[in-house]
């Protein structure tokens, strides 16, 4: 199995704290070609138990992950809690040293962490094949997401009336939109439903067509769907590139 | 109190004596359940005893037997009580230490060998995993010949308090009421002379809630048991007389008492109004339905309030707290022991415990009296006050849906944690003033007086060893095809409906351990999910007084964790809403954690300190091991703050060995100490 080493972890444990701490940092940072992926979704809708689930099968892959877990900070006295990690706990992901988590508070619109985000995924790729990244539900950086990862994919709650997806700013950009079943939302199904109707027959710019899945983020059933419709979209980027080259 | 001289009179009380009141042995049994109460049957002295292997314990119980005791009481290990074996990851430094360890059904024979348990009643303090370890003790029973109608005890099993205040929990709660309600169920049918739950106050208090507030959740989480056997088909008169109710009995001594009166009052009115037991005409003591009305209490002293520099005063606390509980009415008590703050009771606490039981039992002319302070202003008020209140609590619980609901929307544990900061707080107000200095203040020869316990301590370390010797050879014995199917058949039973103490047994006596049935449970329910914090407006903002308003220059990162199996979580809460008043970005791992994954996190996290607490086992072993695991992954330079319960000698190896020099100890130290440290190191 892949591993990221003890001073490959230091070193971006280290970095990724300069990088937020001096925004203005300059440095110079290899390209590399590990896949970004950002999760959306408003608070609450099961982003980090989906992104567990997501490591896991990543792992089972042999691949490296490092996953960035964004959440905001208190406004007034700075202060954050950050308790998504806690989502990605279990006796194989605790110990194993081919995951890097790492919680980023927002730290507020002064010290934006979207000056430093960029870097701190470009550095984050040069130790892993998968980088994750978790955002808040709202605010700066969710808007910015997009320019950051290769796949963007939204998580959505069943609620309220689905016809509103339309008007949602953020489903114009995902890729990938899973909609958590989750037990207490009795109409997601309906949800489910229409949501696929309305969202399943859109096409981004680059002709890709977003795909609409119904997940359980607790009990991981369908999961293995949705991360078959990630690769596939890895899969329909390098194509992309490749015909780019060729062209 | 609102009045202006300090004191009731006969203008402020009235008393409706018939209607709130009543005579002893009467609805709405204020005065006590008996008629004559102690004159007749003085209450219990049941002392809760286990450690080590099931042998050691065998042995503590007989003698326990020879010094006269008719009941006895397991205290299982904290391996135990989560439902994993002694092998498990996470068992290290814990396995035998606060209780016996309990792997298999050969373990759980050892444990009552040679002891009559047809004869004696026997009372386990178990909750998530209770249906297996019942499973266990009746596949013991079956194997001596003893029909499950002999058996007589107790066997705590209450999942919900666990889910708002002590956190050893399995399942997700739905599921974890299911399994203890399948053995309250199977009880009733099979086992009238059994005990099947004892729904618990006393650790909701110990977290940190207000008298009322405990009287409020036990009850609603009575309420939530009663309607779901009545939900499975039984009538209140087949199981409500095998109800206890377990409390608290803290320092204020009035409140106390009026609260065991208002509590009786409360659950009376409960069973007659809200499940329909008719209030008997002639009150026959062996009328199931006259029973179902009773409220019957456990109390157990405050562990709480005790002190760690001088433990000795502690027996005048826990003498007070009998008292209290005495007055109160109560069936049985325990009296904790004057060291417990120090570790788990040696026996000499055990021995000074019971005989304050025994002072005021033989000594004090108390039990010839029935409710000796009915009709005194002040009891009568606080009573009908705790009453009211109680009442309020319980309908707020009512408009969530329910106990169930209100415990998944967070709502007991956010009271119960905002009463605790705000005792914190008086606390640290007070601790400078000169009456009060003498609660902190360090006995010279206190030395002396715990050599005994350091003593005791040192031999407690050798129990994994032998245990983890004794689960091998039992797991290398056995037939493994048979445990492998028999699981299968655990997991297939847990999908379906039925009740799953059949199954259960089956599993014992086909040698599966503890933690394969436990695990195989998992398989199909999965892990309760942790709850993401109880922080609330009104506890930051008490926060912000504790801290005095210090902010951190910087963003300084901390990472929370426990280690081992153990959640109590009052002061890691406590200190989560200090850090975030401080303006830290806290990093919540969670409970039930390794020393390895820690660390992985720290460093990951790249956090300036790591909490970590440990209250029970080995505690220099938690900090040891997680110091050398950030070692491995290169953290030597982030600083650890440590909190448990631990012997003082223990503290200075922590402190001068590891140098780990941030150790918080209940009943001594305080935050202040900790935050002028991390001032220190921060800057200002």
């Amino acid at each position: 199995m892949k591993k990221i080493g003890m001073f490959e972890r230091q070193a971006l444990a280290y970095m990724i704290s300069s990088f937020q701490k001096y925004p203005n940092m300059e440095m110079h940072i290899e390209k590399s070609d590990a896949w970004v992926i950002g999760i959306t979704g408003v608070t609450g809708a099961g982003k980090s138990t989906f992104i567990k689930k997501f490591a896991e099968a990543f792992r089972k892959k042999d691949m490296r992950v490092v996953a960035l877990l964004i959440d905001p900070s208190s406004k007034k006295r700075g202060w954050a809690i950050l308790g998504d990690r806690r989502n990605l706990r279990s006796d194989e992901l605790d110990c194993d040293k081919g995951l890097f988590i790492r919680s980023l508070a927002t730290r507020g619109e002064g010290l934006a962490l979207t000056d430093s985000l960029s870097k701190i995924i470009a550095y984050s790729k040069l130790f892993s094949d998968v980088v994750i990244v978790e955002t808040a539900g709202a605010g700066q950086t969710d808007v910015e997401i997009r320019e950051h990862v290769d796949t963007l994919v939204q998580v959505i709650e069943p609620l309220g009336d689905s016809l509103n997806l339309e008007k949602a700013g953020q489903s114009e950009e995902a890729n990938i939109f899973v909609v958590n079943d989750r037990e207490d939302f009795r109409s997601s199904k309906k949800f489910f439903a229409s949501a696929k109707l309305i969202l399943g027959e859109q096409y981004l710019d680059d002709g890709w067509q977003k795909k609409v899945y119904l997940a359980n983020a607790e009990t991981g059933s369908d999961i293995p769907e949705v991360v078959e419709g990630l690769f596939e979209h890895r899969e329909f980027l390098e194509q992309k590139q490749t015909t780019k080259l060729t062209t | 109190m609102s009045l202006e001289n300090g004191f009731f009179g006969p203008a402020e009380v009235l008393i409706d004596y018939l209607a709130k009141l009543n005579n002893p042995g009467k609805y709405p049994f204020t005065r006590g359940i008996f008629p004559e109460m102690y004159r007749n049957k003085k209450p219990t002295v049941r002392q809760f005893a286990g450690h080590g292997c099931a042998r050691h314990t065998n042995e503590r119980f007989k003698k326990i037997i020879s010094l006269g005791g008719t009941g006895l009481s397991t205290a299982f290990d904290l391996p135990t009580l989560y439902g994993d074996d002694s092998d498990a990851p996470l068992s290290r430094h814990e396995v035998g230490w606060d209780g016996v360890a309990i792997d298999t059904i050969e373990d759980m024979d050892a444990l009552f060998f040679g002891i009559p348990i047809d004869k004696l009643t026997v009372s386990m303090t178990i909750n998530a995993p209770a249906a297996v370890i019942m499973a266990m003790y009746i596949a013991v029973a079956k194997k001596r010949g003893i029909s499950l109608s002999l058996l007589g005890g107790t066997i705590q099993n209450d999942i919900f308090k666990e889910h708002i205040a002590q956190n050893e929990v399995l399942y997700p709660l739905k599921y974890g009421f299911r399994l203890a309600t399948d053995l309250m169920e199977f009880s009733a049918r099979h086992m009238p002379k059994w005990h099947p739950v004892s729904i618990s106050g006393y650790h909701i208090r110990e977290a940190g809630s207000s008298a009322v507030q405990e009287v409020s959740y036990t009850h609603g989480d009575g309420i939530a048991i009663v309607d779901e056997l009545i939900r499975r088909g039984l009538k209140p008169e087949e199981f409500a007389p095998r109800l206890s109710f377990f409390f608290d009995s803290h320092n204020d001594f009035f409140e106390e008492i009026a609260k065991f009166r208002a509590a009786r009052r409360l659950w009376a009115e409960i069973m007659h109004k809200r499940f329909r037991v008719p209030i008997p005409e002639n009150y026959d003591l062996k009328d199931t339905k006259l029973q179902s009305l009773w409220c019957r209490m456990h109390a157990q002293t405050a562990g709480c309030t005790l002190t760690r520099n001088q433990p000795l005063t502690n027996l005048m606390r826990i003498n007070n707290q009998a008292l209290a509980a005495l007055l109160g009415g109560v069936q049985s008590i325990h009296t904790n022991s004057y060291d417990e703050v120090l570790c788990v009771p040696t026996e000499k606490g055990v021995r000074m415990a019971i005989r304050t039981q025994q002072i005021l039992l033989e000594e004090t002319n108390i039990t010839n009296l029935v409710d000796p302070l009915a009709g005194a202003y002040q009891v009568e008020y606080q009573t009908e006050k705790i009453y009211e209140e109680a009442k309020r609590e319980i309908s707020n619980i009512e408009s969530f849906g329910g106990m169930a609901q209100a415990i998944e929307e967070l709502y007991p544990q956010k009271k119960i944690h905002e009463n605790a900061i705000a005792e914190r707080e008086k606390i640290e107000k007070t601790k400078n003033d000169s009456a009060k200095k003498y609660f902190s203040a360090e006995d010279e020869n206190s030395e002396e007086d715990i050599a005994e316990i350091t003593e005791e301590v040192e031999k407690r370390r050798g129990y994994e060893k032998e245990q983890k010797e004794k689960l091998f050879k039992f797991k290398k014995q056995r037939y493994r095809a048979n445990v492998v199917g028999v699981l299968d058949k655990v997991r297939r039973a847990a999908e379906k409906k039925e009740n799953l103490m059949p199954v259960l047994q089956e599993a014992v006596e086909s040698s599966a351990t503890l933690g394969e049935i436990c695990g195989a449970l998992r398989d199909v329910w999965g892990r309760a999910k942790e709850i993401s914090g109880v922080s609330s407006a009104m506890s930051r903002k008490i926060a912000l007084n504790i801290t005095k308003g210090y902010k951190f220059p910087r963003p300084v990162r901390v990472l929370l964790a426990k280690g081992g199996h153990d959640g109590h979580t009052v002061g890691f809460y406590i200190l989560r809403d200090i850090f975030q008043a401080m303006g830290a970005e806290v990093i919540h791992l969670g409970f039930r954690t390794t020393p390895e994954a820690i660390a992985k996190a720290a460093v990951e996290e790249d956090v300036d300190f790591v909490g970590l607490s440990a209250l029970i086992g080995y505690v220099p072993g938690f900090f040891e091991d997680l110091k050398n695991s950030l070692r491995s992954f290169g953290g030597s330079h982030i600083e650890i703050i440590g909190g448990g319960i631990m012997l003082s000698a223990h503290e200075k190896y922590i402190k001068e060995k590891l140098e780990i020099k941030n150790i918080y100890v209940p009943g001594s130290s305080d935050f202040d100490e900790i935050i002028q440290n991390m001032k220190k190191r921060v800057g200002q």
